[in-house]
């Protein structure tokens, strides 16, 4: 056990001695071994999610928020998960700005496919229809009337904001909208079952 | 009179606290397993592109223990290892510990949580090298300097990091991340510029001097007094409470450390 410790310090700390075989991705998915002992050093971008939705074809709603932060509670020292995990998701909307402006870099902002095949845009995209399930049905419950699929339009935009604490000093405009998505129509069927069918963004869509 | 710690005390006592800390994480992690198990947002069906590029074994290994109904099961293995860790800490556990710790950062993209993944796994790494090498004082001795000096890094350099800024050194940077981190209670008092500059200057004044906790242990337990009280007003300021445990976890070693001269 000890030989396999000391050869595995030695792989991570001394150069040169020897490369595991893991992919360029593989970095990235691997970094908790390469600590980053820079907090808070940066300051600059706060992503923030934003969509909006219509109900058979009605015209679309306001934007929202995707995301609330949850409140400060005095047990968060012992327990604070859906905190944590609202930190969690605000990591995943920068990794989609970087993603992002990785391909913008790489010339193919423009192309819709590029921007789908990200697994940030992706895991974003399940964020965005989660809430908008959520929040049909809630305004669904009560209606007697039963509806066998509805037609919900979204759309969601990633809004890269300056911080606001720097507002007061710079002529740097509040927000700007980093990129609209335009996303899948997505039905929604019943009140008792809910199923998730979605087809391909039309091009001659909205 | 100076605060003596044997090495084998420090590592018992760094060994109590990182388990306690994955205890509190996996707690944590049943609480929000609607995120990652089916129908959440972190899909393994989506995650799972992202380990395409590995060896095909790998692949299949994931695709079975990561997906969104095992995984569950990979976050309770780490509750049990992790309690009975606290109770009896022993190295099966604790490659147990360091298995299913990487395997939740690797279903997160990376980590969950940053920071605290990121010392979780040094303590853990520090741990295993440490019991390792128990029989002799060499292995023992090179666990625990690796935890004490990846904790005095992560002071030193957050400080270092932070100085070079001038949003940092006229105390708007930490109106800027209460701002955004804090929920009710961090947007409150630490608002007025003079306040926020005196805070400042605090906060860096202690990262960048932690080195110096090395020198005796009377200052060490000075500076890990501080922070103690960094740690806890992070936690409840910006909602951080998954530093403390990890954090805490280096303070044995880095007692051990204060008092360390190999040359006597």
């Amino acid at each position: 056990m000890s030989a396999l410790v000391f050869a595995w310090l030695a792989l991570r700390f001394v150069p040169g001695i020897g490369r595991l075989p893991v992919p360029g991705r593989g970095i990235f998915l691997l970094r908790a071994f390469f600590p980053s002992w820079k907090f808070f050093d940066e300051l600059g971008e706060v992503p923030a999610l934003e969509f909006r939705f219509a109900i058979r074809g009605v015209e679309l709603g306001p934007w929202i928020s995707a995301a609330d932060r949850p409140r400060s509670r005095i047990h968060q020292l012992l327990y604070h998960a859906e905190g944590n995990l609202y930190l969690a998701n605000q990591s995943l909307l920068k990794h989609l700005l970087a993603d992002l402006a990785e391909l913008q870099e790489g010339g193919q902002v423009g192309g819709q496919t590029e921007v789908q095949s990200l697994v940030s845009y992706d895991l974003v995209q399940r964020w965005v229809r989660q809430r908008v399930r959520t929040i049909v049905l809630e305004s669904s419950e009560g209606q007697n009337e039963l509806v066998p699929t509805t037609q919900v339009d979204y759309q969601f935009r990633l809004r890269s904001c300056v911080d606001p604490v720097f507002l007061s000093r710079s002529p740097v405009a509040a927000s700007h909208s980093l990129v609209d998505l335009e996303a899948d129509v997505v039905l929604l069927s019943g009140v008792e079952c809910v199923s998730l069918c979605s087809r391909l963004f039309d091009e001659g869509g909205r | 009179m100076e605060f003596q710690i044997s090495p084998q005390q420090a590592l018992l006592a760094s060994q109590r606290l990182i388990a306690l800390g994955l205890l509190q994480q996996s707690v944590e992690f049943v609480g929000i397993r609607h995120a990652f198990g089916p129908g959440g947002v972190w899909s393994w069906e989506i995650l799972r592109r992202d380990f395409l590029g590995f060896p095909k074994s790998l692949i299949f290994f994931f695709d079975y223990v990561l997906n969104d109904g095992h995984f569950f099961g990979v976050i309770i293995l780490q509750m049990v290892l992790a309690g009975m860790s606290v109770i009896h800490p022993n190295g099966l556990c604790f490659l147990g510990l360091f298995l299913t710790h990487t395997l939740i950062c690797l279903r997160w993209r990376g980590t969950f949580n940053g920071g605290s993944d990121f010392m979780t796994l040094v303590v853990l790494i520090g741990v295993l090298v440490a019991r390792s090498g128990a029989e002799t004082s060499l292995g023992l001795t090179l666990g625990l300097a690796y935890v004490g000096f990846q904790s005095i890094a992560s002071y030193w350099v957050a400080g270092i990091s932070k100085i070079s800024s001038k949003y940092w050194r006229s105390g708007a940077a930490l109106r800027a991340f209460l701002a955004e981190y804090g929920g009710s209670v961090g947007e409150g008092w630490v608002l007025s510029p003079r306040v926020s500059k005196v805070l400042t200057g605090l906060i860096l004044a202690f990262e960048c001097s932690f080195p110096l906790a090395l020198l005796n242990s009377r200052i060490c337990l000075f500076y890990l007094g501080i922070g103690f009280c960094f740690h806890f007003s992070n936690s409840i300021l910006l909602g951080l409470n998954r530093f403390i445990l990890p954090w805490f976890a280096t303070y044995p070693a880095l007692l051990f450390l204060s008092q360390f001269r190999p040359w006597s």
